[in-house]
């Protein structure tokens, strides 16, 4: 079985909003899908549809062909680490990984493995109530790495974690997608997607908007760069900018951004304003950049 | 903590199952690891230990004294000879007064009915903290969000009630256990203290405390019932605690108040057994109890086919409700 994932038609009517909206979209194994969204869009809702938890009003979701809940040993093929993934305040982590263990047939000594596997043993015999955010995280992957699965579904892992345990984050699931295996994770750290991510699916509303390679995404809003300007002549620039269909920002004494025309188009611009250059560079449009251009006026909280 | 970002070498992976446990079983030994390992199950047993201790007190007391009254009785019977003839009773109503002292003075009958009360003493806190305990099993899913990574280990969420609903009735019956050996254990040092023989062979002793063991289980059921219904922890344990403890006095309001002004008969009263908290005592006595004036009682099985009704009910509601719920 790969593990391929695969989303048809999925939708969810809660009585006051539409939260998921007939989405369909596939999630290959081997790369990072990151999956974005304004909040309140209905990503979660779609994970945990995804994932058995939630019932979908229409459409079917399946993981390498099979439904999470006819997977026969679910912690086998998929782990998942959802926002919500809490242990009890009063069991240690070690503890809960190996309740776990036992419910899924486990043998106890894979907690320890796990706990390992995400750096927590010094804090397996704590309990839960004493964990910080980022420990908390870890434990959460920890559990999902107890059957070694195939896919790893991840609902804003980075919440929490401290700029070292975002960039642990990110090798740990690059290194999970290398092997072969699947990872699909949402997230609101767009800078953050693009260092991880190979494709992205971006939902708002909970409709589809875009999906693609991360790449693909950010040139298929085909809006150039904005072009940063550094001169002591910044006023003559501008009013010879005038003749050019730009928007002008100033973000400082001697700088001026411009968008609307290519670096080419502002370097010439200078010479006819006899405006001195000390810097002309092209800031590359990125996915935030993107993001906020394709769910623009969709990202109204519902 | 380290910040290495190593996979689990493939090799190492957990596929080997060994003596690991398979299907419904280990189900149940991760519910009853869920209990252990947080310090609801030493809370509840001290508690248990506790309310056992203070009602087999009281019990221990009453037995005493009833003995005491008894055989106080004894030493003077009926003794129609000194009356004048013309007052004395006539032949029939001498021998009813005889047989009527005779059952009053009859210190094994009375022994074995006191040891039976003694043996469960545990009866009425104990099924309290048993509902209690049911609840928490379910509402410690939902207070701790621990519900998402259960189901998404069992998706099949049957499994899950149902092994709940096993483990739950394994706790409590360990905790029939720890009351039951604290009460026979201080009731028959009593008992033989104070000169009397138990009849252990008498079901009439026995029938009490295993019953009670029915009754530990089925509360537990109730409890889990209850917990499905309001996954809210606080309102689960007190709605169920609170039904259990006002059951029988509100009951015999209700029922007070249908004898007056709905159906005079005095058979009304036996249907006072519907009641959870009444089906359960009723299980457990030894002489059916009676609740209103002039009635023949309900016998002890009939409170045990209506708790038993009442825990089949439970579980089915709690499952298909489990099998529909969002996990959000
Ligand atoms: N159990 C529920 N009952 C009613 N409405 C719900 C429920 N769960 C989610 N919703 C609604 O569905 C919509 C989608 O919510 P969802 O949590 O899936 O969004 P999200 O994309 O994960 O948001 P965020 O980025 O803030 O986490 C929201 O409008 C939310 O209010
Ligand atoms: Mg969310």
């Amino acid at each position: 079985m790969d593990g391929q994932l695969v989303v048809s038609n999925l939708t969810k009517v809660y009585p006051k909003v539409r939260a998921v909206d007939d989405l369909s979209f596939t999630v290959q194994p081997g790369r990072v899908t990151g999956f974005l969204g304004p909040n309140g869009s209905g990503k979660t809702t779609t994970l945990r549809m995804m994932l058995n938890l939630v019932t979908p009003t229409a459409g079917t979701a399946t993981i390498g062909g099979v439904r999470y809940a006819d997977l026969p040993r679910p912690l086998d093929v998929v782990g998942a680490v959802l926002e919500a993934s809490s242990a009890h305040k009063g069991r240690t982590g070690r503890n809960h990984l190996r309740v776990l263990c036992a419910a899924g047939g486990y043998p106890d000594r894979r907690a320890d493995e796990v706990l390992d596997l995400v750096g927590l043993s010094p804090a397996g015999g704590r309990k839960f109530r004493g964990y910080s955010l980022g420990m908390r995280q870890r434990l959460g992957i920890a559990a999902a790495m107890i059957g070694d699965p195939k896919v790893l579904i991840l609902d804003e892992p980075a919440n929490g974690l401290d700029p070292e345990g975002i960039k642990w984050m990110r090798e740990f699931l690059r290194a999970f997608a290398s092997q072969g295996r699947t990872v699909f994770v949402s997230s609101h750290l767009l800078g953050e997607m693009q260092q991880l991510a190979d494709d992205v699916i971006i939902i708002a509303a909970g409709r589809m908007v875009a999906q693609g390679t991360v790449s693909d995404i950010i040139a298929s809003i085909a809006e150039p760069g904005a072009v940063r300007v550094r001169t002591p002549h910044v006023d003559q620039l501008a009013v010879e900018l005038r003749n050019y269909a730009v928007t002008l920002d100033y973000p400082g004494e001697n700088q001026l951004i411009v968008r609307g025309v290519d670096a080419a188009t502002v370097g010439r611009a200078a010479l006819a304003a006899k405006a001195e250059l000390h810097e002309l560079t092209t800031e590359a449009p990125d996915l935030e950049q993107a993001f906020l251009k394709l769910t623009r006026d969709k990202a109204a909280i519902r | 903590m380290s910040s290495s970002a190593t996979l689990a070498p493939a090799t190492a992976g957990p596929a080997e199952t060994g003596s690991v446990p398979q299907g419904r079983p280990r189900l149940v030994r991760a519910e009853l690891r869920k209990i252990f390992t947080t310090s609801t199950w030493w809370l509840i047993g001290l508690f248990i230990l506790i309310s056992t201790g203070l009602t087999l007190l009281g019990n221990i007391l009453n037995a005493n004294q009833s003995l005491r009254a008894a055989e106080q009785m004894r030493s003077h019977p009926p003794d129609f000879s000194n009356l004048p003839p013309g007052q004395r009773p006539s032949a029939s109503e001498q021998q009813a007064i005889l047989e009527d002292f005779a059952r009053r003075t009859d210190i094994p009958a009375i022994v074995a009915e006191q040891a039976a009360n003694v043996f469960t003493s545990g009866q009425f806190l104990g099924l309290m903290l048993i509902v209690i305990l049911g609840a928490l099993v379910v509402t410690n899913e939902f207070t701790h969000q621990t519900a998402t990574p259960t189901f998404l280990t069992t998706p099949r969420r049957t499994r899950v009630i149902v092994a709940k609903l096993v483990a739950a009735m394994v706790l409590a019956a360990g905790y029939w256990l720890l009351s039951t050996v604290v009460s026979v254990g201080f009731g028959v040092l009593n008992f033989s203290l104070a000169g009397y023989d138990i009849p252990f062979a008498s079901m009439q002793v026995w029938r009490p405390v295993a019953m009670n063991l029915l009754a530990y289980t089925i509360w537990a059921v109730l409890g889990v019932g209850f917990g499905v219904l309001l996954r809210n922890q606080l309102g689960a344990t007190i709605t169920a605690a609170g039904l259990y403890l006002i059951g029988l006095p509100s009951a015999l309001v209700v029922f007070g108040l249908i004898h007056a002004y709905l159906i005079h008969s005095d058979a009304v009263w036996n249907f006072i057994v519907a009641v959870p908290g009444v089906a359960s005592l009723v299980m457990v006595s030894v002489e059916p109890p009676t609740f209103g004036p002039d009635q023949t009682g309900v016998p002890w099985w009939v409170g045990a086919l209506v708790l038993i009704a009442y825990g089949v009910v439970a579980g089915v509601i709690g499952t298909l409700i489990t099998r529909r719920r969002d996990i959000s």
